[in-house]
């Protein structure tokens, strides 16, 4: 069982071979006559076929439509995901950086936050992630979805998240530390502790001693200063011998004393602290989180809520490109599948063919045909 | 012949056995030449052929004053007689091939004196001669019968040039010796 085009391709090709093997003959014959008194003197004789006709019975035995596997088609698929890559991190980038500017957790970012640099590097991981596609023939659903997932699983690492824990907020900045925010109910920022935290894991626990110590009334303030080039009012939280500077924007403080200001400040805090609101399903519309089963320290962890605006909108842009993404390489696939014949050419099979199913081809090669053409446009073969 | 063979081998076996076919004629009409045409051929290999044979016959001449005389005349005997000497003009080659079960070809075949000439390519065909089917049955084919038919018209052609080249090469090297 074999393709019609492969049976054709072969047979012309046997059919050169066979025009060389009288060549070869010729050649031979030029060589012994070039050798001999008489002979050298008479024709070498070489022949050139003027007409060739073969005709050839086959059964056909099926259709076939396969991805056609060729460079053009392989090239294709290469450029498509590509472009694919660098138009969804572009498209992700600018999502994030919508999100990120409207939502002062994140306003450590910056408002260029990420960077085209940024996008490059997620072009790439998605180009990486998606190369299993650029062969044809590959299952593309189920690559995708593996992409998919791939990337999913990447995207905690390369979307910053804000972690927030009692009336504080560990958030990301775009040097690459963290910072500490005393945050209202509503997410809104009150303060902020002016100290760098190379991993949010130094700045939570900053977060829990100052929550557990201005929730229990040990914490007080003082140091107020103004600076007027950031235009914030700045003091100290002192908790024992520890202590913790902080700022507030100005024009919060407003026609305040900045002493009553940061001691309202602390005893409001300590207020929301001790009396959280809480987030009920039904006002936000949002389900509580279930804990993560495998997750280390449950019980700490339940008091850490992840902020994920940014990885979800991330997500939700994969989601919708994904989409095309399938739609768009179907259709490339489409367009380079090729349709062939599986023939039976052995005349034992067709034997047992019946005989409306025997079909005949038949080609005629002519004496242009086995004709090559030298530099100065002669044929040079024949 | 019922070991299947290459296709290309069935199609270029006849195309080469003519062209031998004629290099044979050839040699006859060259040893024609040597036996008929010269006396005393010797083995030497640089192809001395001794003396070229003539043939000498006398006859009466009348002169210009009116009388008689006995002339001799030698004729080389070359000229004088046909020499046997044929080429193929035009051949036409039909043969019937049963195919068999094609196979796939890994690599080109060592024994091809072509070398890079049979490149390789995805299915090997091969096929034994067969007897042809009868056009006026509805039968199937069977086993026994072709499945292919092959009509070669060959022709005389002049030679490559690469060729020509090449005796020119031969016969400037054979004068300057």
């Amino acid at each position: 069982m074999s393709q019609l085009n492969q049976i054709i391709a072969s047979l012309l090709s046997d059919i050169n071979e066979a025009k060389a093997k009288a060549d070869e003959a010729s050649r031979n014959l030029a060589l012994t006559y070039s050798s001999d008194d008489v002979l050298q003197f008479f024709p070498v004789p070489k022949i050139g076929i003027q007409n060739l006709e073969v005709e050839l019975k086959y059964a056909i035995e099926g259709v076939e439509e396969k991805p056609f596997q060729s460079s053009q088609s392989k090239e294709r698929l290469e450029n498509y995901v590509k472009n694919f890559s660098a138009e969804t991190a572009r498209e992700i980038r600018s999502e994030i950086t919508k999100v990120a500017s409207k939502n002062d957790l994140y306003k450590s970012l910056g408002g260029n936050y990420p960077d085209e640099n940024w996008e490059g590097n997620v072009s790439k991981l998605i180009s990486t992630q998606l190369e299993s596609l650029t062969n044809p023939g590959n299952d593309v659903s189920k690559n995708i979805q593996n992409a998919k997932k791939s990337l999913e699983g990447d995207f905690p690492q390369i979307i910053p998240t804000v972690m927030k824990s009692a009336g504080f907020a560990v958030v990301p900045t775009a040097k690459g530390s963290f910072e500490l925010l005393g945050i209202s109910d509503n997410d809104e920022v009150d303060f902020k502790v002016t100290k760098d935290y190379r991993t949010n894991q130094e700045a939570l626990t900053d977060a829990k001693q100052l929550s557990s110590s201005i929730a229990s009334n040990k914490a007080s303030v003082s140091d107020f200063k103004k600076d007027s080039v950031t235009k914030s009012d700045l003091a100290s939280i002192k908790i024992g011998n520890f202590q913790l500077p902080i700022e507030v924007e100005s024009k919060k403080v407003g026609s305040s004393q900045p002493k009553a200001f940061f001691e309202t400040l602390v005893t409001n805090k300590a207020i929301s602290i001790k009396n959280p609101t809480v987030k009920q399903p039904w006002v936000i519309g949002r389900p509580t989180p279930k804990p993560k089963p495998n997750s280390p320290n449950t019980s700490d962890r339940a008091e850490v809520e992840e902020d994920e605006s940014l990885r979800e909108i991330a997500n939700e842009v994969l989601k919708k490109r994904m989409i095309q993404l399938e739609a768009g390489i179907g259709k490339i696939a489409e367009e380079t599948k090729s349709t062939s014949l599986r023939v039976a050419v052995d005349s034992e099979k067709l034997s047992k063919v019946k005989p409306e199913n025997v079909m005949t081809i038949k080609f005629t090669l002519n004496s242009q045909d086995f004709t090559m053409m030298d530099d100065n446009s002669k044929p040079s073969i024949l | 012949m019922i070991t299947p063979r290459y296709i290309s081998e069935l199609l270029g076996a006849p195309m080469a056995a003519i062209v031998q076919a004629e290099g044979i004629a050839a040699r006859a009409t060259a040893n024609f030449i040597k036996e008929v045409g010269f006396t005393g051929v010797s083995d030497n290999i640089d192809g001395d052929y001794g003396t070229i044979r003539n043939v000498t016959f006398s006859y009466e001449r009348i002169k210009a004053d009116g009388n008689t005389e006995i002339a001799k005349l030698s004729v080389p005997l070359l000229t004088i007689i046909p020499i046997p000497s044929i080429q193929v003009a035009e051949a036409e080659i039909e043969f019937d091939l049963a195919m068999t079960q094609p196979e796939s070809s890994p690599a080109p075949k060592e024994n091809s004196k072509l070398g890079n000439l049979s490149s390789h390519r995805g299915l090997q065909l091969k096929a034994i001669f067969a007897k042809k089917p009868n056009p006026s049955s509805n039968l199937p084919v069977t086993s026994a019968t072709s499945n292919m038919n092959v009509k070669i018209r060959l022709a005389q052609s002049e030679l490559a040039v690469g060729m020509v080249q090449l005796l020119n090469i031969l016969d400037s090297a054979n004068k300057e010796k």
